[in-house]
């Protein structure tokens, strides 16, 4: 029994590495936002929501990882 | 005085009587705010209903220019004013976050999908079936990318209701830990209060993030919607 509430936690810890990607993911996109906006200032209303978005959907996948690892922690 | 023994416990059903539960309680809250907002900007325009109006009708302007575009506006303002005002629910102290429900979540994601794949069918027939053939392939490749089009198709309607359930599940579960953390902290020793008092910064930056994203996801499930509305209706 002692072995499945190890492998639990193993299991958990092991999930959270998904992040790295999502961390990855983020930093593209704000690099990007930060990147056109200094070449042109004037486009920083149009490129906001669109900066937004792709952090929404990159960071959601991170989220996965972590919804992963808590139900684990927690559910299992 | 109320424990928490587990961080999943607030989000358990409780049945007040054998049909109202605190997940169609909500959901009938909604309806309610919904209707009073609305009759009131009948009479005096509403600065939050207009800007959520305004917002939903730019965002089906700009990516469905068709005449047909002003049809759509009624069905995305209720989505956007659904998961706004449902997420804004959840986040208050002791407030049920419906949309950490799976089942409802991905239950709408995969209506709209069904909805939007009935619209396309009757508005093209059997042309409709282009949307899955890429533009310019070799015609050899056709059959087996039409079935990778179909799945990626197809798996929208999982992977939109996924990530707004993900995010708020993992959003509340994130509070709750750092929250129980406090309070063990708080009776543990003199010296760990101290240091609880300093992790309340750490709660207050999350607590706002989470608000943050109750909004930014529903603007993004919207954002979703209409360009999956739009894929439908123009094929490419």
């Amino acid at each position: 029994m002692n072995i499945i509430i190890a492998a639990k936690y193993i299991g958990a810890g092991i999930a959270t590495i998904g992040l790295l990607g999502s961390g990855i993911g983020i930093a593209i996109v704000f690099a990007a936002l930060i990147n056109s906006v200094s070449r042109n200032p004037s486009l920083m209303k149009t490129l906001f929501p669109y900066a937004i978005l792709g952090f929404s959907l990159s960071e959601s996948t991170g989220l996965f990882c972590l919804m992963i690892s808590f139900i684990l922690l927690y559910a299992v | 005085m109320y424990f928490i023994t587990n961080p999943l416990e607030q989000f358990e059903l409780h049945y007040l009587s054998m049909i109202l539960n605190n997940f169609n309680y909500i959901l009938l809250l909604f309806v309610v705010v919904l209707l009073l907002t609305l009759n009131s900007t009948l009479t005096n325009p509403n600065l939050a209903v207009d800007g959520m109006n305004d917002l939903t009708n730019g965002l089906i302007k700009t990516s469905l220019s068709t005449k047909s575009s002003v049809n759509y506006e009624t069905f995305v303002f209720m989505i956007f004013s659904l998961l706004i005002i449902t997420n804004i629910f959840g986040m208050f102290p002791m407030g049920t976050a419906i949309n950490s429900q799976l089942v409802y979540t991905i239950g709408i994601s995969t209506g709209i999908i069904i909805g939007t794949t009935l619209l396309g069918l009757k508005l093209h027939k059997m042309n409709f079936f282009a949307l899955f053939l890429p533009n310019g392939a070799p015609v050899a490749m056709l059959i087996v990318l039409f079935f990778i089009e179909l799945l990626s198709y197809s798996s929208r309607a999982i992977s939109l209701g996924l990530r707004l359930g993900a995010n708020t599940l993992s959003g509340h579960l994130l509070v709750e830990i750092v929250a129980s953390l406090i309070y063990t902290f708080g009776s543990l020793s003199w010296l760990t209060m101290l240091l609880g008092f300093g992790l309340f910064g750490l709660l207050t930056m999350i607590y706002l993030l989470e608000l943050a994203i109750a909004v930014i996801q529903a603007y993004v499930f919207t954002i979703l919607t209409v360009n999956y509305l739009k894929d439908v209706i123009m094929l490419h």
